[in-house]
């Protein structure tokens, strides 16, 4: 079950559904207002440096995963060590998302169903499919992706005519503080949490470039996103967009053609539930991966359903309420993602190289 | 992959399960809903929220009928009374399909936002709902007036508001749109109004002109003409017609309608001074001409062109100026336009806008065409003396 591995092209779309599962449903970047969307296109090209660590980082040890690479080179102890932070990252983050989605169901479909419910059957879903492995994650996406590519195309083309161009305009004149604020949060949420991808790249055929994989998901990823946030502003004009929970919902449910074909935000719900589901999965299977190997399991299908479980548990206790995780999402997850997405990943990138470049020296010295 | 015994026993005892067991968790039957049509909300002598509610009765049969059915609460709120209905018929009002809400002026005068929020919040409430604003009898009457075609009032109202383009006397301003323009500083938000008319058969309901709220507070009524004015200056009229007097002559008439209405505004600056720039362009058919005045051959059409022109700017002209003197509110959102076009003057001017707009100029082009005299070449002989 650990000798799995994923075409290159299914792992992008993976990541691809991976970054727009749950950004699409609750937005990223509010503080540039009607500028959101060029903050978030900004973010996207910001975060390729970042980015770009990561990828250097699994294809300096092709075929190995994160927490392989910390224990080859800084021991076992030490490595393990390091690799706990990433771990707990992995499981925090799937079970934020399934809250996130928790909170959506409940509140715009199921108010007076508990929320437990749906997030227990939603994560029951995930464990299935973490169970089954990565392959079939990425065989999922290779197919989700289609469905919601078209459903996206869709419902643009029959929003066009609720679309005001001028509710864009004036074009970047709030203060530079709120650009840097707003392109943060857009680097922290979502395109800083494909670190986790680096707990998963063990399982991606050998022959495929860990930059071109993470690269293009990004760029794709990040220009479906700045364009959605364009429309949203586009439809319900900026203010209201920021008064939204799920501006996207609130922008599709606008759809009215000839009085005929309209309510169409249910089916789109569903597409962002398959994104959705694609990104608790992806991130429970990295953190139960991680925890496997931290105490030396060879198989970590055992700890699915636990590590599963733990999770509804953790996503229930997270927050009191959905003012509460929207006020986290936006004010603290920037910073408290920080170290993972970004110190971390570049201390241990600059200890590589360095512990490359010493062995090469003592190479050249012993020749 | 072998399916065992045991796997087969548990495959059949699920599919049971799901078959069995299913059902919606707060499943509500139609016949324990009542549609909302429309609501009207006044406000009592005590300072108490009175809320009439218009509901679908649905008769069924094999031809559906709907009959009106007025339920009437007092609250402090809306969604207080919204429950409170509960306790008169039965039946949870169901938001869904609600068309109109009707604002009583003494209401509107107050701060609007105390009253629509539940709206802006609530997820049954649909966003195509139209608010208005009764501008002489209370919000109840407009709602219980007699209906002509459809039973309903708020059904008719709602026919009203989407034939709006053929009219131009309202402004068709949607629900969110009048919520998102509330959120701008630059811009005081307007919406249509209602009143009572003396019909056959009792006061019947007709939307017409406009309602302007500046901070949220009602501040006063535009007549339909001085509507269509307005409408011109947003850039919002789609049809309508426009009435010409005395082209050649007196004791004559020209009806033109508006088939194509276009108007291009922007903030300019002249000699330091900060201007607003319309150029309206608008396509007219002659539809009707009174008093046999022969417009359509040169060189009566150039006359009944430049007539026309002059008259239209003059009414825009002193609609603006009303505007500007009497209410002193950005209804035509030149501010906005100010913002769109030069940020950074805007942002120089944008906290003293309110006094700046009483002094904006108007710089005002119209362009109308005639684009044809619908079937015939000739008008009418006007009768010897």
């Amino acid at each position: 079950m650990n000798n799995e591995k994923l075409a290159g092209t299914q792992i992008t779309k993976t990541i691809i559904l991976f970054l727009i599962g749950s950004t699409m449903v609750i937005g990223t970047g509010v503080e540039a207002g009607r500028d959101m969307w060029i903050s978030t296109l900004a973010a996207t090209f910001l975060s390729l440096p970042v980015i770009l660590i990561y990828c250097r980082i699994a294809s300096l040890f092709p075929g190995k995963d994160l927490i392989e690479i910390l224990e080859l080179n800084f021991g076992k102890l030490i490595g393990r060590l390091l690799s706990i932070p990433f771990i707990w990252f992995a499981f925090h983050l799937a079970a934020i998302v399934l809250r996130n989605f928790g909170e959506f169901i409940s509140t715009i479909a199921l108010p007076e169903t508990p929320k437990t419910v749906p997030m227990i059957i939603f994560a029951f879903i995930c464990i299935l499919a973490v169970k089954a492995g990565i392959e079939t994650i990425g065989r999922c996406s290779q197919y989700f992706i289609l469905l919601i590519a078209v459903e996206i195309i869709i419902v643009n083309m029959l929003n066009i005519p609720n679309m005001e161009i001028e509710n864009l305009r004036p074009l970047m004149t709030l203060e530079a503080s709120k650009y840097m604020q707003s392109i943060f949060t857009a680097f922290s949420f979502p395109f800083g949490e494909t670190v986790i991808f680096l707990m998963l790249f063990s399982s991606v055929q050998k022959k495929n470039s860990v930059y071109k994989i993470f690269l293009s998901a990004i760029i794709i990823a990040g220009l479906i996103i700045s364009f959605t946030t364009a429309r949203n502003i586009m439809v319900l004009g900026p203010n209201t967009m920021e008064a939204m929970y799920f501006p996207s919902y609130s922008a599709i449910s606008r759809v009215n053609i000839g009085n005929f074909l309209q309510r169409m935000e249910i089916v789109v719900t569903i597409a962002f539930l398959l994104a959705g589901f694609i990104k608790i999965s992806v991130a429970l299977l990295a953190a139960t991966k991680g925890f496997a190997r931290l105490f030396g399991f060879e198989d970590y299908a055992i700890w699915v359903v636990p590590i599963g479980l733990l999770m509804v548990n953790m996503s229930y206790l997270l927050y009191d309420d959905i003012t509460e995780m929207f006020e986290w999402a936006q004010k603290i997850w920037p910073y408290y993602a920080f170290p993972f997405q970004v110190i971390l990943p570049i201390g241990i990138w600059i200890a590589l190289e360095v512990k490359r470049m010493l062995k090469e020296k003592k190479q050249q010295v012993e020749l | 992959m072998m399916i065992s015994k045991v796997n087969k026993a548990v495959l059949a005892f699920l599919i049971l399960v799901i078959m069995l067991t299913t059902g919606c968790w707060n499943y509500r039957e139609v016949e324990q809903l009542a549609i909302v049509a429309g609501v009207a909300l006044d406000k009592n002598e005590d300072g108490t929220l009175q809320v009439t509610v218009e509901t679908v009765d649905i008769r069924g049969g094999t031809q559906g009928t709907y009959e009106p059915e007025y339920i009437e609460i007092e609250g402090e709120s809306l969604f207080e009374s919204n429950r409170r209905a509960i306790a008169i018929g039965g039946k949870r009002l169901y938001w869904s399909h609600a068309k109109a809400i009707i604002l009583s002026k003494e209401l509107a005068e107050e701060d609007i936002s105390k009253y629509l929020d539940f709206l802006f919040r609530d997820q049954e409430a649909r966003e195509d709902i139209w608010i208005l604003v009764s501008k002489d009898s209370t919000a109840r009457e407009v709602l219980q007036s007699t209906s002509k075609f459809k039973n309903i009032v708020a059904f008719e109202i709602d026919d009203t508001m989407r034939s709006q383009r053929s009219l131009s006397r309202f402004p068709n301003i949607e629900l969110y749109e009048f919520f998102d323009r509330m959120f701008y500083t630059n811009v005081s938000p307007v919406l249509p109004a209602v009143c009572l008319e003396e019909q056959a058969g009792g006061a019947a309901s007709k939307v017409g002109g406009t309602a302007i709220f500046k901070n949220n507070k009602l501040v006063g009524f535009l007549s339909e003409k001085e509507t269509r004015n307005m409408l011109w200056l947003r850039d919002e009229v789609e049809g309508g017609f426009y009435v010409v007097d005395n082209v050649m002559g007196e004791g004559n008439r020209v009806t033109l309608e508006i088939h194509k209405s276009k108007s291009g505004i922007k903030p300019i600056i002249e000699d330091d001074v900060l201007k607003m720039k319309a150029d309206i362009r608008i396509d007219v058919f002659i539809v009707e001409i009174s008093g046999g005045v022969n417009v359509i051959e040169n060189p009566g059409r150039e006359i009944l062109i430049k007539k026309a022109t002059e008259s239209i700017k003059a009414d825009i002209m002193s609609t603006y100026k009303k505007v500007q003197d009497e209410y002193k509110a950005d209804i035509f959102g030149f501010g906005r336009e100010i913002d769109m076009h030069m940020p950074y003057v805007w942002n120089e001017i944008k906290n003293d806008w309110d006094e700046r707009f009483q002094e904006t100029e108007l710089v005002l082009n119209a362009d109308i065409r005639v684009n044809g005299t619908a079937t015939t070449r000739l008008p009418l002989p006007k009768g010897e003396k």
